[in-house]
């Protein structure tokens, strides 16, 4: 029942993203090619030989319905045509950027969840106490920053004012590394301070979620009573706050997750870092459409699987839903 | 209002002040190029000026009016949707699954990917924003009100009100707006930071309004500069627009977040209190604390030990309590007492909801914290490993078998004394099975040698011994009803054998016959192993008919502490002449006629228990 | 006066009752209990009779006549002589009301003007013994039995002839339990009211109901004069209630 009416919600999701996708460039006044010669700021220059591209890629001297058709039929076999600045097939374009994007994503993710989940809980069992109170208020300050401010911040203190990090790039360019040992450094060195700033912005509110989720746990007459029993603090901590807990904070980080892919672009502007975030960037700033609408796409995909994870996920982990779903089949 | 939130106020007032004052103070429009480039701050150009000549003073001033009004019409446009759509979702349920459906499609989707769509399609104006994001940011709220209102409507003000034809215009407006309104606040805060957050973002990847001075395109021009970098110009070129941002964020944060309530603070310990300790061995006991019922009264001081000396073996107390009294924030919840409970009896702690009968339970117990309760509590050790062990030690009473010599030792939680509370259902923790919980109470046994096949064998044994099939071990709590629940709390509280069981409320939460059923087989389970009773309850009528001895609390303070039959016959105090008087005069004749049976029983119980005491000291 | 005939309800479309062919009538001047533990459907009765659920078969008349559960305009004068007083006092009183509020808003509904409905309410305050202080202050500032008299105070407003107390008591100390339950005695007695009176507890009702009906998921299972059934229960779940509230240890 409640999975189903999830699916049927993606599915409105998937539905709702490839129309806007295909309806937002075609109404702009005077369609997409008009549109971009005739603005005002005219922020890009457009040679003839993209305009052939672009209504190629557009299909623009065919009917409204035999667009769509090609559309959707590009959809299916990942066929995004060729990108305008890359002069490349989307898809190549995407895969050579994507790894960087989840090599940072990823290793901020893992952080930013010990980090957030560890201390939520201890600042949680400390509730009400002055030192939670600190904790508290400085995690709220920081969740709020932007994150390509924090960005900004450790670029001018670690790389201009110390010069301890590169300025950006995920590797150094024209570095032929003595094997495969330097180049990990070399790449790690580089991906420190995107991580960071990355596992600072998610780690605040993972932080928030999981103290309140923790405080409501603890509240519970449950917990009390393990207490009564003599469990010990470690025991009461692992077994009956975090594991009750976790169950919706879960959720909601595979949930965020999705999120970070698309919301990596602030911070892999700042470090100039090769990923699709950047490439994101670069995409909407030279109106390159087909590489816009790879990159919504895959965004798009990656964010309904991950909440479906999450789904899926959930049972697993709450016998109380497990058997539910036995009894009702 | 908190610090917090006063700094907060303060932050968001000096900013809307630069926004509202500050473009009068400029001087110079914020694009003109009328300086030299990257100009030092001075008295002219107050921040000096950027790679373009331009002036970042007026910038950041003309910046915080286009701040201030991004960041007003998105927070009002989406404060209103939620507010309106989270009302009628919830309120109207013809309306609900539209509203929550659109909403739930909103909620999947990053709502930063779908304002770069947007922006990437259109030129970036200022009020493309405002509308994008206010349409975007609704449905977390929407759905936080809806699910206030959802349980709002069923409160019986509201179908009171339906009941006296209120419309539903009337009670959304009258009813349920002033829950809301809270909600609203922190949404409209929150919206406000969200937006000031995206425009920035925006502005910084360049896909802001590029007829608008902003704080974001500030640090745009300048960050993609490389003199910025070269030179000391960051210092204000990129500094003021990013001070002003972090200042912001964090003065909105705060701001809303004195509206968090910060919760009590639980009156909790997670050790075990120093203040309650292990009774010392029977002959010690009898010299330092007086052997009698707390001293209500000095007439019936004599009648009470008489009594004592009667029923059970003179010192032989289970519970000694001296000078206990608690205060929590100023407040007194209980008044300082003394009273010691004997052995092996059934004690009730009557009083009504807010008398402090359960703090008194729970700082018995040892629950509370040490610097809310003064006084002290002895607590008579327990468990099966205490007598079987060690009873050469002491010939006749396995008090302090484990540890006569050592002094006053803390109680070990669930083998001296266990605590149960009011509803069985939400005893247990969901996520564990019965087994499980079984195991971890018998881990604080001494004998750390038991297995945990052993463990499980003695679970099955303390299942079986309360009438529930030992397959229960590998069930979930919610799998259980709730009188199969109280038995197995039950079970759960015997199975180290403590000496003395506390009950608080533990029928409370049920149905009337499984009520009895429960309470009947406590008390049968609580004599049949010699155990001592603390028995709390707000139903006297239920307590006279278990107890021994009664105890009256009113308002944190001891009453009356007898035995029933006395209690019955001769109460000290009006309070408890009314309380009788609540009885039908049948009942109270039932009642001690039964008593007469039913100390009978008791008595015989005790002799039986001395001799099995005995017998155990022979065999050693 | 109001009579309840082969009144059913399903739970959704399966063939679970909430309750099942439940009829009985309440006569004029009397206090009729309705006894059984959580669950058993009873207060689901009281919702059907002021029309805030609808059965899925049966009707009920007052006075003879059947109560149009959907038609409005009729429901607005029967609604008038049946209230109904809620076993919650925290949940039934709006706590960002101040007392005159609460007790004012059946007779603002009422499009009574202002002048007349304050000398309503404080007539209301002195029937349900309150002190005067208590109308400028809010529900929190309240104890409990001062919050059902509250309650009681808002259902008499209108002046009705039945009045539904479903389990008012339930959540009050046995002394205030006993004050609450004289307070309806005198309004019986002094304004010749009816009673529907809903109780979990069976030691509440002696020397004050009139007539007891027991009911055990969803079904009525005994019904009489109250002395005849406590005295001679004829069905054996009466009897173990009857036990585990008055006579037990057996």
């Amino acid at each position: 029942m409640r999975r189903s009416k999830h699916t049927v919600t993606y599915l409105y999701v998937l539905f709702f993203v490839l129309l806007l996708n295909f309806v937002l460039p075609r109404l702009l006044p005077g369609g997409p090619i008009d549109f971009l010669e005739g603005g005002e700021d005219g922020p890009v220059f457009i040679s003839d030989a993209q305009k052939v591209a672009m209504r190629d890629y557009y299909h623009l001297d065919e009917s409204a319905w035999m667009q769509l058709a090609d559309y959707v039929k590009g959809i299916f076999t990942f066929d995004f045509g060729q990108s305008f600045t890359y002069k490349m097939p989307v898809y190549e374009v995407i895969m050579n950027r994507l790894p960087w994007t989840l090599l940072i994503v990823g290793v901020a993710t893992v952080l930013s969840i010990v980090i957030g989940i560890v201390a939520g809980l201890l600042s949680a069992w400390r509730h009400a106490g002055d030192h939670d109170r600190g904790w508290f208020l400085s995690m709220i300050s920081v969740s709020t920053i932007p994150d390509f401010l924090t960005g900004m911040l450790f670029v001018l203190g670690f790389s201009v004012k110390w010069d301890w990090f590169p300025l950006g790039g995920a590797a150094t360019p024209f570095y032929t590394p003595n094997g495969w040992w330097d180049l990990l450094i070399d790449v790690s060195w580089h991906a420190v301070l995107p991580v960071v700033t990355l596992t600072v912005a998610n780690t605040a509110s993972i932080y928030l979620l999981m103290r309140n989720e923790a405080i409501r746990v603890l509240r519970e007459p449950f917990i009390e009573f393990a207490l009564a029993k003599g469990v010990g603090s470690g025991t009461i901590l692992y077994r009956h706050v975090l594991r009750n807990a976790i169950l919706p904070i879960i959720t909601m980080v595979v949930v965020r997750l999705g999120g970070l892919l698309a919301g990596s672009v602030l911070v892999e502007t700042v470090f100039s870092y090769p990923g699709i975030g950047n490439l994101l960037q670069e995409a909407i700033l030279a109106r390159d459409y087909p590489l816009l609408h790879g990159l919504f796409v895959l965004m798009t995909v990656f964010v309904l699987l991950l909440n479906m994870a999450a789904d899926r996920i959930y049972p697993l982990l709450d016998p109380r839903i497990q058997t539910g779903k036995q009894g009702g089949a | 209002m908190n610090r917090s939130k006063k700094a907060g106020s303060v932050i968001v007032a000096c900013f809307v002040g630069l926004a509202l004052a500050g473009p009068l103070l400029a001087g110079v429009e914020p694009f003109a190029f009328d300086g030299e480039r990257l100009l030092t701050p001075s008295s002219v150009n107050w921040l000096g000026t950027n790679a373009l000549g331009q002036d970042v003073f007026s910038q950041l001033s003309y910046g915080a009016r286009t701040t201030l009004l991004i960041g007003l019409g998105v927070a009002v446009l989406s404060t209103t949707l939620s507010g309106v759509l989270g009302l009628m979702a919830g309120y109207f349920k013809r309306l609900d699954p539209l509203i929550n459906g659109l909403a739930n499609v909103l909620l999947v989707l990053p709502s930063l990917l779908l304002v770069l769509i947007v922006a990437a399609f259109t030129s970036g104006g200022v009020w493309q924003l405002i509308v994008t994001l206010g349409l975007l940011t609704w449905p977390g709220y929407m759905r936080l009100i809806r699910a206030s209102v959802l349980s709002l409507r069923e409160r019986e003000f509201v179908k009171a009100s339906q009941l006296f034809h209120g419309k539903p215009s009337y009670i959304l407006r009258k009813h349920l707006m002033p829950f809301i309104v809270p909600l609203l606040r922190t949404k409209f805060i929150l919206s406000f930071r969200q937006a000031v957050t995206m425009e920035a973002s925006l502005s910084f990847l360049g896909l802001g309004d590029p007829n608008q001075p902003t704080w974001g395109k500030m640090l745009e021009q300048a960050f993609h500069q490389t003199e910025t970098w070269m030179t000391t110009a960051w210092q204000w070129t990129i500094v003021p627009p990013m001070l002003a941002l972090l200042l912001v964020t964090i003065g909105l944060a705060l701001l809303s977040e004195g509206e968090h309530q910060q919760g009590n603070r639980l009156l909790r310990s997670y050790s075990p209190s120093s203040r309650v300790k292990l009774l010392l061995a029977s002959s010690e006991i009898a010299a330092s604390v007086p052997c009698a019922h707390s001293s209500v009264k000095a007439a019936e001081q004599t009648q009470r030990t008489e009594h004592c000396t009667a029923t059970h073996a003179g010192s032989d107390n289970a519970v000694v309590v001296h000078d206990l009294s608690v205060v929590h924030n100023g407040r007194t919840i209980l008044q300082p007492m003394s009273f010691s409970i004997a052995a092996g009896s059934v004690t009730a702690i009557i009083g009504e909801s807010g008398s402090g009968k359960t703090t008194l339970a729970r700082a018995v117990y040892g629950l509370l914290p040490d610097d809310v309760m003064s006084g002290a509590v002895y607590i008579r050790s327990g468990g099966t490993n205490g007598s079987s062990e060690t009873s050469g030690t002491s010939d006749t009473s396995n008090i302090c078998a484990t540890n006569g010599s050592s002094a006053e030792r803390g109680i070990n939680r669930w083998v001296d004394a266990a605590f149960i509370v009011q509803d069985p259902r939400l005893s247990f923790n969901p996520l564990l099975t019965i087994g499980q919980q079984f195991m971890e109470a018998m881990q604080g046994t001494d004998a750390s040698s038991i297995t945990v096949s052993e463990k499980r064998l003695a679970a099955k044994q303390a299942l079986r011994e309360v009438q529930l099939s030992d397959r229960l071990l590998d069930s979930y709590p919610h799998e259980l009803s709730g009188g199969m629940l109280g038995r197995a709390l039950l079970a759960l509280a015997l199975i180290n054998k403590p000496s003395l069981l506390i009950a608080d409320e533990p029928t409370g939460a049920l149905d009337p016959i499984v009520k009895w059923e429960i309470l009947n087989l406590l008390v049968t389970k609580v004599r049949e192993h010699g155990m001592t009773l603390l028995l709390i309850t707000h139903d006297h009528q239920a307590a006279l008919r278990v107890a021994d001895d009664m105890m009256i609390i009113k308002d944190g303070q001891l009453l009356e502490h007898a035995p029933a039959e006395q209690w019955l016959h001769h109460p000290a105090t009006s309070y408890s002449r009314e309380l009788q008087a609540l009885m039908p005069s049948i009942r109270r004749r039932h009642i001690s006629e039964e008593f007469k049976k039913v100390g009978f029983q008791h008595r015989e119980g005790c002799r039986n228990l001395k001799k099995e005491q005995r017998n155990v000291g022979r065999t050693t | 006066m109001l009579e309840l005939k082969h009144i059913s309800k399903r739970f959704g479309q399966s063939k679970q009752f909430a309750v099942q062919d439940v009829s009985f009538s309440i006569p004029e001047h009397e206090v009729f209990a309705l006894v059984g533990e959580s669950g058993s459907g009873k207060s689901t009765l009281a919702e059907f009779i002021v029309g805030l659920q609808q059965p899925t078969e049966g009707s009920i008349f007052w006075r003879g006549a059947p109560i149009q559960l959907q038609a409005h305009l009729q429901r607005h004068e029967q609604s008038r002589q049946v209230q109904i007083v809620f076993q919650n006092p925290d949940r039934s009183l709006n706590p960002y009301w101040k007392i005159k509020d609460i007790i004012a808003e059946p007779l603002i509904l009422n499009k009574w003007t202002k002048l007349a409905s304050q000398r309503k309410v404080e007539e209301l305050l002195e029937r349900v013994r309150l002190p005067h202080e208590l109308l400028e202050r809010l529900p929190t500032e309240c104890s409990g039995g001062q919050k059902q008299r509250i309650a009681i105070a808002r259902a008499l407003a209108l002046e009705p002839e039945l009045l539904i107390a479903d389990e008012i008591t339930s959540a009050l100390d046995p002394i205030t339990e006993r004050d609450i339950l004289s307070l309806l005695s005198e309004l019986k007695r002094d304004h010749n009211m009816s009673f529907l009176f809903i109780t979990h507890r069976l030691e509440t009702i002696r020397g004050f109901a009139d007539a007891i009906a027991v009911m055990k998921n969803g079904m009525l299972l005994e019904m009489g004069a109250t002395e005849d059934v406590l005295q001679h229960p004829a069905n054996a779940y009466t009897k173990s209630l009857i036990e585990a509230c008055y006579d037990d240890y057996a």
